[in-house]
């Protein structure tokens, strides 16, 4: 059948029934950087810390982590799981992998940040009579953001993309409704192209925006 | 619950077809890498074109296909060009999208090592009467290759993992390999670990190659 013609017919009912799953996984990016950004912190810390067996823990998290596949890891947490009687929903494994996953990248984006503040700062807090984690929470921190926030929104872009994995374990995502889709009219390249445009269109205004703020420097002041 | 007992009874089962699928990553990781060098350094040549739409065309298409989840391309050349009669095996499907994909990250980590070289070098290279093409490739490239090398690695380690993905279009690998298993002996926890493990053993060695060259070759290079 003819690409133009289908689109024609059908375009507008696919785009419609396709946006509420398109909102699910930017919402599976979103809760899953949140994760990744709360977990990876400590494990940024722990990294930076004196202690040796804290930093071969988050060495040894980062490496494996990022070692091995998401699509292991979401099997892995969502099937493997269950022999310890945890059965995870499919969103909520869906999240946690990709939170989990994101936290080895943030991990190591954490700790960019932090050593990009100059150490005579966190003296400074020390002499003041801050504790540790004051000293993250009100020096460090919020100097770090310019530096951390670039590459933790291309993170969220690619966790976003990466959300598509979620389809295997029938997370009802973009890819997962889009399959459906396949199913009711056989015309896989019609509607594996709108989704993979519909991806593209979340993701390169976002990657481009980031690009421009990174650039521009604004974020020190916003943030 | 038992984690090693179940592990190490079906060991000698596992281990064999596993390192199997281990194998037929390597080869699709190496396939689709080659695809992805070659890809890239057209798409970075043309770039640097300076016919009107030509670099246009080559920026765009960077830019596009890398916001696009590698699944969905999967989908889109495995299930949608099925509906034109083109019938690919998994195994070339998964190479023509990773590589196709690989080809435009490629190609941005070249536009880094061009950008590393400085102005001077191509007019110098013109001025001793060097054609364009002469230029390119026995100036510019060869520079500008150096400077690629670690960020391929670490594209390279990214490809490995993506290869995973090609095991939901019944690619022979290794996660497909595992997905076999998991399915004969309903032991998830135990094949998946092992699977994560194989994959940590292909990854770590690139990541350490990665980061010795980085070492390396930042010290010879032009700042």
């Amino acid at each position: 059948m003819n690409l133009v013609t289908l689109y024609q017919e059908h375009l507008g009912d696919w785009v419609v029934y396709l946006l509420p799953a398109l909102a699910l996984s930017i919402e599976i990016a979103i809760f899953s950087i949140l994760v990744a950004g709360l977990v990876g912190l400590p494990i940024a810390v722990m990294k930076m810390s004196r202690s040796r067996p804290l930093r071969y823990a988050a060495n040894a998290y980062i490496e494996v982590l990022r070692g091995s596949p998401a699509l292991v890891q979401l099997y892995f947490i969502y099937f493997g799981l269950t022999a310890f009687g945890i059965t995870l929903d499919a969103l909520p494994a869906a999240v946690i992998t990709f939170g989990l996953n994101g936290a080895a990248y943030m991990a190591e984006i954490y700790r960019g940040g932090l050593r990009a503040v100059d150490a005579g700062q966190s003296h400074a807090a020390y002499a003041l009579g801050m504790t540790p984690v004051q000293t993250l929470r009100y020096v460090l921190l919020p100097q770090s953001w310019r530096v951390v926030l670039p590459p933790a929104g291309s993170l969220a872009v690619a966790i976003f993309k990466d959300s598509s994995l979620a389809t295997t374990i029938a997370v009802p995502e973009l890819m997962n409704q889009a399959t459906l889709l396949v199913g009711i009219w056989y015309t896989p390249f019609a509607v594996f192209l709108l989704v993979a445009v519909m991806y593209a269109a979340v993701a390169l205004p976002a990657t481009i925006y980031i690009r421009r703020r990174d650039r521009s420097r604004s974020w020190a002041e916003t943030a | 619950m038992d984690f090693f007992g179940p592990l190490f009874a079906n060991l000698p089962v596992f281990l064999p077809v596993l390192l199997r699928g281990a194998g037929a990553t390597l080869v699709l990781t190496a396939l689709s890498g080659v695809v992805s060098v070659a890809g890239g350094l057209g798409l970075a040549v043309v770039r640097t074109s300076r016919l009107p739409f030509v670099s246009q065309i080559a920026t765009g298409y960077i830019e596009v296909i890398r916001a696009i989840p590698v699944l969905a391309s999967l989908f889109v050349i495995y299930f949608g060009l099925e509906e034109f009669g083109i019938n690919l095996p998994s195994l070339v499907a998964a190479v023509t999208g990773l590589g196709m994909i690989g080809s435009a990250y490629m190609a941005e980590n070249l536009r880094g090592g061009f950008a590393a070289i400085p102005k001077g070098q191509r007019e110098a290279a013109a001025s001793v009467g060097l054609s364009p093409t002469q230029v390119m490739s026995h100036v510019l490239l060869p520079q500008a290759i150096r400077v690629a090398i670690p960020p391929s690695i670490n594209y390279a380690i990214s490809l490995l993992k993506d290869t995973a993905i090609a095991s939901t279009v019944a690619a022979p690998e290794l996660l497909f390999a595992a997905k076999g298993l998991v399915s004969q002996f309903i032991l998830p926890l135990q094949v998946y670990f092992l699977t994560g493990l194989i994959y940590l053993a292909m990854s770590l060695p690139l990541a350490m190659l990665g980061r010795y060259l980085e070492r390396r070759l930042a010290a010879g290079v032009l700042q």
